[in-house]
Parts: C-alpha cells; structure tokens; sequence
C-alpha cells in the first residue's frame, strides 16, 4: 500500500469510527499521531548529525551551585522527534481499534464468564455492576445474554484489521 | 498487481465495515466504561491467581457494611472502604491447616477492592485501582462510623494501577505518578502497574526503578495474562507463608 492509498484508507476508518459514536478512538489516535516519534542518535543522519556536533556547548555556573554539583554534563544520546508517516499512522489507527472494540468485546466476554461461574461464587443470581459514585458517571450491568455470536464477530473483525495491517507494508518497505 | 491490492483494500474495508458495528458492545462505546471493564479484568486475574494458590471456592462477597452481598457491586470512580453505599470486596479465605482451639479450621483471610483510598507516608489520600488487604485492615477501616476512613498503606499487600487506552505522553506521565505513588505508599505491599498496548518508555522507566508492570493486556494476550496472573500467585504463595503462624 502507497502512502496516498493509506491516508485514504484511514480517512475511510476513521469515518467509520465516528459514525459508531466512537469518536474518542480518533481523538485518542489524533493526539498520538500529533506527538511524532522520538528517535534517538543512531537514527539522526550524517548531516544532521553533523549539525549538532557543532553546536558549542555552554554551561552557566552559578556562584551558589556547590562545588561537587557542577560537573561537566553527560552528553547522552541526541533525541530529535519527526512525524509519523502515513503508513505509520494507519498502523496506530488499526492497533486502537483493535484495542477499542475487539479487545473491550473479548474483556466484556471474559469478565462476564467469569464472574457469572456458579462454581466460583457463592450467589449463582447474582448480577453484576458498576455502580457510579460521581455526578457524570453513569451505572451499568453487566449482561448475562448469549455472546457467543458477538464473539465469534469480534474474532472476524481481529482477522480482518490484521490482514489490513499487513497490507499496509505490502509493496512498500517497513520503516 | 497494484490493481488486485488496491481491490483486495476496498474488500477489507467492506467487511470490517460490516463487521464494526456488530461486534461493537453499545455500553463499551464510552471510554470510561471500557476503562471500568479493564479493572474488572484485573480484579478476576487476581482472584484466579488466589484460586489457583489455593483460596477456597465458592468465594463471597461482602457489602461495606460487612454484610454479605447476593450482588457483585463495583465502584467506577474511587471511594472510601468504609463508605455506606453498599459496593462490593471479595473475600479469601486460605485454609492454613491449623485448628483453632473450639477445633476450627485457620484460614487466612484478604479482601480484594476495586478503586479504594489509601495513604502513606505522606498521609494523602492516593487512589488505589485494584488492592488486596488483610480482612482485619478492612474491619479496622468498618469499625470507623464517623469519618472517611483510609486504608493504610502499609496494609496492602497486593496494589495495582490499571491505564487503559493511554496517549504515549500521558503513558509516560502515568509511569512517572506511579512511582511517585509507590515511593509514597508502603514499601512492603507490592504494586503492579499494568496497562493495554505497548509503551516502550514507560517499560523502560519502571524497569529502570524495579518496578512491576505488566503491558499489552487483553484477553486475546494468553501470554500476559498467564504471566501477570502468576506475578499474582506468587505474591499469594509469598503472603501465605509469611503470614501463617507457626
């Protein structure tokens, strides 16, 4: 996949996404992707690199700082942060849609499994909540219905955004 | 070639259309919820590592009032353990194989909450996601009618801050709160901090400090959450020893 094809493909996603109310996973990607990457000294290029040995390095020593304190600083790695490529983006989107729907099914299914086992806990009715404390909170219930086929469409819907995911290095090369 | 890729795209983009909404769970589409989810997550591997060192089943649990509860209730934003609404603490009970002199059986008991308040050496209030602590701790703090009460932090032997669905930078402002959290809080319980995805900064700044963590963790992760779950066993089969009197 071309970077033009996986800025289409994730428009497309994200589109998708707010038309299920799930607005805060493109917000949640948007901020992420906003941050860029940090890289570190062995990926800065010759002539950056170049660039950087050059600037002198001061230090203002204050009269007050003791003696044992002021020491020549470590010089460590160079940080320097660049943006996502839009290769990179689509894969952020993927793996936070993974997370949002697939995993948050598969946890819904988990925990419901488990706290509902007759054999673990004493009350065998019992249900279980999530009772809000806070004014914005809302409560809910964790519901006892059949999830077999919600499952079943989860796992389809890992498959697929996995097979996407490998797509996007498909004719391209892997950063 | 470009043309089959290019369709094989749109095909995938069909079907994970078709596919989103159907997997979708409606009360989950709200990141909160979906948070409120994860510390249940936890919560259950905590007790399956209890189950598995040993506490006995069918477990109960108990209101704030220490009355026992038919309902599971949890909290979705912190609260104080001796608060009067009635959420819900599970109660183990490890068999110690000793008899008491009426010729009971000794049992161990801890309580397991979700999003208490504790305080260390700082005496403020720091929240607590997911806790273990010995029952007598939770009676002293039920005992307490007239005031918040505090778990104190000495007290929590197993302490756990769950992140889901973080931004890198906050990630990494997380890790830092938590050791924050922990140097504040007692050295002798042990804290995890455990999240979903992978943040490599964080890892590498708990690592650096020695601290519990746990990344990546879903269902779908068999390997974490054996390994988390373990972590948990461990510290049960520590506690158990440590505890019983000989």
């Amino acid at each position: 996949m071309n970077e033009n094809k996986c800025q289409e493909v994730y428009t497309r996603l994200e589109s998708l996404l707010r038309a299920h109310r799930l607005d805060w996973v493109v917000d949640l990607v948007a901020g992420e992707i906003s941050l860029g990457k940090t890289l570190s000294q062995a990926t800065v290029s010759g002539e950056d690199r170049q660039q950087v040995e050059e600037v002198p390095f001061q230090l203002t020593i204050l009269e007050e700082v003791p003696d044992e304190i002021v020491r020549t600083p470590r010089r460590g790695p160079d940080l320097v942060v660049e943006e996502y490529s839009e290769r990179e983006k689509l894969e952020i989107l993927i793996n936070t849609i993974i997370q949002a729907v697939v995993d948050t099914t598969l946890m819904e299914n988990r925990v419901t499994t488990f706290f509902y086992n007759s054999e673990l806990f004493a009350n065998s009715n019992a249900r279980v909540r999530f009772i809000a404390n806070m004014p914005n909170d809302q409560s809910f219930e964790l519901s006892r219905g059949d999830s077999a086929e919600r499952i079943e469409i989860a796992i389809d819907l890992l498959n697929l955004l996995e097979q996407l995911r490998r797509e996007i290095y498909n004719n391209g090369f892997r950063r | 070639v470009r043309f089959i890729t290019m369709a094989l795209e749109d095909d995938l983009l069909a079907e994970i259309e078709s596919k989103l909404g159907r997997a979708l769970i409606p009360t989950y589409c709200r990141k909160a919820k979906a948070w409120d989810l994860f510390e249940a997550f936890v919560f259950s591997i905590i007790l399956q590592a209890a189950i598995e060192e040993g506490a006995e089943t069918p477990i109960e649990f108990y209101d704030t009032s220490g009355k026992v509860s038919s309902d599971i209730l949890f909290r979705t934003s912190p609260g104080y353990i001796n608060e009067i609404e009635k959420y819900t603490h599970a109660l183990l009970k490890f068999p110690t194989g000793k008899k008491t002199s009426t010729g009971e059986q000794k049992k161990l008991e801890f309580e397991v909450h979700i999003g208490i308040y504790s305080s260390g050496s700082s005496g403020v209030a720091q929240e607590c996601d997911v806790a273990v602590l010995l029952k007598i701790e939770g009676d002293r703090c039920r005992r307490i009618k007239s005031q918040k009460a505090v778990v104190k932090s000495v007290n929590i032997l197993i302490g756990v801050e769950c992140k889901c669905y973080q931004k890198s930078n906050i990630s990494l402002g997380s890790g830092r709160s938590f050791l924050g959290l922990v140097q504040d809080l007692s050295s002798k319980g042990e804290y995890y901090f455990v999240f979903n995805g992978i943040k490599p900064s964080v890892e590498k700044l708990l690592s650096h400090y020695d601290k519990g963590w746990e990344h990546n963790l879903s269902p779908s992760s068999k390997k974490e959450v054996e390994r988390l779950r373990y972590s948990f066993q461990n510290r049960f089969k520590y506690l158990k020893a440590k505890l019983l009197k000989l």
